[in-house]
């Protein structure tokens, strides 16, 4: 007797699709201690070295302590996106790396959804990086 | 009547520039049907253009000329359709290493929209015996364990169309034979379609009702293993194989005009 399988139409945008993609990179990342490690630690140093800096010039003109605030915020301001890139870049690369590519691009999974994991996982790595700093700062 | 044909490639072709100027082709005015329920085999020496065919078949490259439809869909304009009822193993396209047998077959069962994803690793774990290692990571693998597992992957959606580039490539005997067993039941209970590129022709004479013999991009012979030994008038589809890939064309010709 044959096997019978339930195969509904699968839709043309899936979450579910997202979601695997998501977990893939998040197993990734939470395998490894050192990574996660590295994505907080970065920020923390600018932050406390930005810190240090606005604590030092706290005590100049009114003028150069506005500027060097504008410039911290700049600076971390830029952090936050070259985090959010660099985590958007390494899923891919990591893929490329793992030469898996071609698997996923034979199963169901649209182009569109896979930059939108990609997209997820960034923000998620950018908020383990920032997150630390942000507490740090406000303490 | 014979099944309809799930696979339907007309006068494929695949074009490459070189440095040079000049034009390589990898695949050259390829046509064939596959019918549900059978099992098919792409033969041919290395460079021949099986895996170029394989690799348009699933949509990973673009023809340059032809036509391919599956399941009754155009594969060039519509292949998301058709995907999730196709599936496809090579032991040249390795799962994410850092990540556990176990993690990898539930991204590609989510992928695939499965209902039940652990209940389907569970039960291919049983049926192809690896559940000892579906808590080790992939990169950990012996290459027979990950052949094992590629075609786990192969399996997962369980697909009406499966491509398998060297199904039991890596295994040992007595484990290449199970897996033969485990496809040949899986064919027979779902009726699927299966395209195979190999060189073990022990496991095509055993599987497939038809062949494919491809040289320098083009079929240039098929039949079914039988039609090709008795023509050739060979002992086994291996010196079969060897007469093609080496052009020794005297093989058919001069043979059945002896007989």
């Amino acid at each position: 007797m044959r096997e019978t399988i339930t195969r509904p139409q699968p839709p043309a945008f899936s979450i579910r699709r997202i979601g695997a993609m998501v977990r893939r990179y998040w197993y990734l990342l939470r395998g490894s201690w050192p990574r996660i490690v590295e994505l907080a630690y970065w920020p923390t140093v600018q932050m406390i070295m930005w810190g240090f800096l606005t604590q030092h010039l706290r005590g100049d003109s009114a003028w150069v302590t506005q500027a060097a605030g504008v410039l911290i915020s700049g600076v971390l301001l830029w952090d936050v996106l070259f985090r959010g890139q660099l985590g958007y870049t390494l899923s891919f690369l990591e893929e490329m790396y793992s030469r898996n590519l071609g698997q996923l691009f034979v199963t169901p999974l649209r182009p569109v959804e896979l930059v939108l994991a990609m997209m997820t996982i960034s923000m998620l790595r950018t908020l383990i990086g920032i997150v630390p700093a942000a507490l740090l700062a406000s303490t | 009547m014979s099944p309809a044909p799930v696979i339907e490639v007309e006068h494929l072709g695949k074009r490459y520039a070189s440095r040079g100027g000049a034009e390589i082709v990898a695949v050259d005015d390829v046509s064939f049907t596959i019918a549900a329920g059978s099992c098919v085999a792409l033969l041919g020496g290395n460079g021949a253009g099986k895996t170029t065919t394989l690799s348009m078949l699933l949509g990973l490259l673009l023809p340059s000329t032809g036509r391919i439809t599956m399941l009754g869909i155009d594969m060039l304009h519509d292949r998301f359709r058709a995907l999730p009822r196709i599936n496809f193993s090579s032991p040249y396209v390795e799962l994410p290493n850092r990540l556990t047998v176990q993690e990898n077959l539930r991204i590609y069962g989510d992928l695939y929209g499965l209902a039940d994803v652990d209940a389907r690793i569970a039960t291919l774990a049983r049926d192809l015996d690896f559940e000892a290692f579906l808590t080790r990571p992939a990169g950990r693998l012996s290459a027979g364990q990950k052949t094992r597992v590629a075609l786990a992957k192969a399996l997962l959606n369980a697909p009406e169309i499966l491509l398998l580039d060297e199904p039991t490539a890596s295994l040992d005997p007595d484990t290449a034979d199970r897996m033969r067993d485990y496809l040949e039941r899986f064919r027979d209970d779902t009726g699927a379609a299966i395209l195979m590129a190999s060189h073990n022709m022990a496991e095509v004479e055993r599987l497939c009702d038809s062949v494919l013999m491809m040289r320098a991009g083009r079929v240039v012979d098929r039949g079914t293993p039988n039609d090709l030994i008795v023509r050739y008038g060979r002992q086994n589809l291996e010196q079969v194989f060897l007469d093609i890939a080496r052009n020794t064309t005297d093989g058919a010709a001069t043979r059945q005009a002896a007989t």
